[in-house]
């Protein structure tokens, strides 16, 4: 990275002609990539509010992924050494 | 303050690390938080689970910070400035919306790791946890574009840029 900006500073990317010395008004990339991130906040905000359910209200944070009420049955966590991968490692060998 | 040219070109260097080693990382994680989604093994979900959550603990979230914290030291260290280019103020906008996006949601990643090491969660349980996918996908493509804006540098200088510019004539 320069000290300095490699590009000389012109008015190339605007949509307007300007008078020399006047400030170059905001490039057409900016306008552009403005209006994309707009529009993708109004469509996350409409997921949010109106979509599907798990995306409606309420629905965004670790809240939402709580374990069902139901009776959970134990599950022993099996020894690391014991686990499928290791029964396929030891088939590689 | 600007910073002299090797000083400059450490701190360029050492940025340019952290930022593409979080992308690196987001990379890493993707792929389980892939099999959270598709997977159906018990095993597989409960490991996936635990992976995500060092990655995202002790991998993304530093680098993530390591990141955004060199990036305002290279910018106010260089006449670029944080509010000049439209280019670098974008940068520093959507790295900011990643990081914070991103802390809050490794308390998400930690409920399901918690949730994943317990001995009495089952596996109807594991598969209803479902994936941070959507965060995590969408996190790469903002950080491919902040990437792009980086290497490309498109030209515009903002209304204080100009304004600086024109006061140092």
């Amino acid at each position: 990275m320069a000290d300095i900006p490699p590009y000389p500073v012109t008015e190339e990317g605007t949509s307007e002609k300007r008078r020399p010395g006047s400030r170059p008004g905001m490039p057409r990339w900016v306008k552009m990539f403005s209006i994309v991130v707009i529009v993708l906040v109004l469509l996350v905000v409409a997921l949010l509010l109106f979509g599907p359910d798990q995306f409606g209200p309420g629905q965004h944070g670790p809240g939402r992924h709580m374990p069902s009420a139901q009776a959970v049955t134990s599950y022993p966590i099996q020894d690391a050494r014991s686990t499928i991968g290791a029964d396929r490692l030891r088939l590689l060998v | 303050m600007m910073m002299g040219p090797k000083l400059r070109k450490f701190v360029l260097a050492v940025h340019l690390t952290v930022s593409v080693g979080w992308l690196g990382a987001v990379a890493a994680y993707i792929p389980l938080d892939v099999s959270t989604a598709s997977s159906r093994d018990d095993q597989m979900l409960r490991a996936a689970y635990l992976g995500m959550d060092l990655i995202a603990r002790y991998a993304i979230v530093p680098l993530a910070l390591a990141s955004l914290l060199t990036g305002l030291v290279v910018s106010l260290g260089t006449k670029w400035g944080l509010f000049r280019h439209y280019w670098v103020l974008i940068s520093l906008l959507l790295t900011t919306l990643a990081a914070a996006v991103l802390l809050v949601e490794t308390r998400t990643i930690r409920h399901f790791a918690q949730i994943a090491a317990a001995p009495t969660t089952s596996g109807e349980d594991l598969r209803a946890l479902g994936s941070t996918l959507v965060h995590s996908v969408g996190g790469l493509v903002v950080l491919m574009v902040i990437l792009v804006l980086n290497v490309y540098k498109p030209q515009g200088m903002t209304r204080y840029g100009w304004r600086k510019q024109q006061q140092r004539r």
